[in-house]
């Protein structure tokens, strides 16, 4: 097996990702003196926010490519190959098991074993896509909202996540370490059959979470509609203090794709929870809780469309700022309430 | 911004946006549930008195959901007084269903006849018959019809999965009518 690749990976990793995590907290305090600057004239934030959130999106664009090189090192280096004997056993074991059982796995071909290929947004990861997509939402907001409060708002955000991802997830310094830590007996000395064990433990896990189809639009799609809804957020906060149909219209332009990106993304989490978990999880807290965001944003939706009538103007800015709440505690419920998609 | 002509709309989106509401809060109490009765590392088996606790408590509101809808749709086709009556035989059917065999049977009485009269109000728009609406334009009106169309059959989708393990054509309907239903409303409309 060639490691090799992997291993280079890991020591780039090692090298640059704390440099990397450094660059964005001196980013996110750079961020927090522009929020506070008294500039003088409008022109002041203006160009110099531009250029942060340009310098800042370019920033968090190399980690990403850097986390490419390490999944793509994984690709090449992590493969669950097994002496030819041992593969015949395992599969004769394998059509036994798969004739009582209601979860199908494929035969192992030893000619292509498999391969882990897992998306770049496993574990922390995730925070380092999404607020690289929220990055690069703020550069389309920027322009269409001229109001110094939103781009103070907008700004105050980026330095928020900026932090996070350079003090508490460190996704390039310690990057994935649940993948690491269920790989890692692989290359330890085993007897044959300790092998085969491992094996049927990596094997589920391979098919139907890191390599899944599904890995690669559930995910992403719902961090694509958090990074939407951000924009959306501050666009509503801003309503309460800018009377004007433009900042309603902002809250508007960044809540359509917000939501199309939720909906889809809930929507193709369906047959992956049925073909991974079986039935037995409607009322999971994290699936109520996205369930609840949803509708809470549906409701943002219905009621836009009585904007004109009296209150109603404040009543769906606060329907937003609910949906952003509610999309917070979707993430954080991940961490404190359990079940399925518990973090721990 | 077009301000709204009909009274009757607004109190029906009003009452779309409390029992959406409601239903969140349903949502809230679960992952708190969840937490409180410790349900996060015992087998499924015994999680499903909680389940059906959960379903049961939902059930009326998206009954409730579903009677807003079944109203919302037809009210391009029938008169008030005609809304109102089908609202209430719906209702009713809900009732007789609820306490002949429980709220499955019951949503499934009121997501049928709601799924066949959004059926009918999509056809009848494609063919040109011009229907009332909160908005204008085809594209914004197709994907109105599309998108509850697919929620409908989604709903019901996820009713029939304990019964049928034929669900992936249902499924897989119901998201192509949202995910069309969303892009025609809101990027061609």
């Amino acid at each position: 097996m060639d490691i090799l690749a992997l291993s280079e990976a890991q020591h780039f990793l090692s090298l640059v990702g704390p440099w990397w995590e450094r660059l964005l907290v001196l980013e996110a305090l750079a961020g927090l003196i522009l929020l506070f600057y008294p500039f003088k004239d409008k022109k002041g934030l203006t160009s110099l926010g531009w250029s942060f959130l340009v310098v800042t999106s370019l920033t968090l664009g190399l980690g990403f490519v850097s986390l490419c090189y390490l999944h793509l090192a994984i690709h090449h280096s992590v493969v669950l190959s097994l002496p030819a004997k041992t593969g015949e056993m395992l599969n004769h074991w394998l059509s036994q098991w798969s004739s009582q059982a209601s979860v199908h796995l494929p035969p192992y071909d030893p000619y292509h074993p498999p391969r882990f290929a897992p998306p770049p947004w496993l574990g922390d990861e995730k925070y380092l896509f999404w607020f690289l997509g929220y990055a690069i939402l703020c550069l389309w907001a920027w322009k269409r909202a001229p109001w110094g409060l939103t781009r103070r708002l907008l700004l105050a955000l980026v330095s928020i996540q900026l932090a996070l991802l350079g003090l508490v997830f460190h996704p390039l310094s310690h990057p994935l370490p649940g993948f690491f830590e269920e790989i890692s007996l692989w290359w330890a000395p085993l007897s044959p059959a300790q092998r085969v064990g491992l094996f049927l433990k990596l094997y589920p896990r391979l098919l139907f979470y890191y390599n899944a189809p599904y890995m690669w639009v559930h995910p992403p799609l719902l961090l694509l509609a958090y990074a939407a809804l951000e924009i959306f957020f501050v666009a509503c906060v801003s309503m309460f203090w800018i009377k004007d149909l433009q900042v309603e219209r902002l809250a508007y332009v960044f809540a359509r794709p917000g939501y199309f990106s939720l909906t889809l993304g809930m929507l193709l989490g369906f047959p992956w929870a049925l073909e991974a978990w079986g039935g037995n999880w409607w009322w999971d807290p994290k699936i109520a809780s996205s369930l609840m965001m949803w509708v809470v944003f549906s409701t943002y939706l219905h009621a836009r469309l009585y904007l004109s009538r009296k209150g109603m103007w404040n009543f769906t800015a606060f329907l937003g700022i609910l949906s952003f709440s509610a999309m917070l505690f979707t993430v954080v419920a991940s961490y404190l309430f359990g079940g399925q998609h518990t973090v721990h | 911004m077009k301000k709204p002509k009909l009274s009757y709309d607004f109190a029906l989106t009003l009452g779309a946006v409390g029992l959406m509401f409601l239903l969140s809060l349903l949502c809230l109490a679960s992952t708190f549930y969840f937490k409180w009765a410790g349900l996060g590392h015992v087998p499924p088996v015994e999680k499903q008195g909680f389940e059906e606790l959960f379903n049961r408590l939902a059930a009326p509101v998206l009954a409730g959901l579903l009677l807003v809808l079944a109203i919302c749709v037809p009210k391009r086709l029938l008169s008030t007084r005609g809304l109102n009556r089908l609202a209430l035989f719906l209702g009713v059917l809900f009732l007789v269903g609820w306490f002949y065999q429980g709220w499955r049977l019951a949503l499934l009485l009121v997501l049928i006849p709601t799924a066949l009269l959004q059926i009918l109000t999509l056809v009848l728009l494609c063919s040109g018959k011009r229907l009332r609406f909160c908005y204008e334009g085809f594209w914004a009106q197709l994907g109105s019809c599309l998108l509850h169309l697919g929620l409908i059959l989604f709903a019901l989708t996820v009713l029939l999965i304990s019964y049928f393990g034929f669900w992936a054509p249902l499924f897989w309907t119901s998201a192509v009518l949202i995910t069309s239903g969303l892009i025609c409303s809101w990027f061609k409309g």
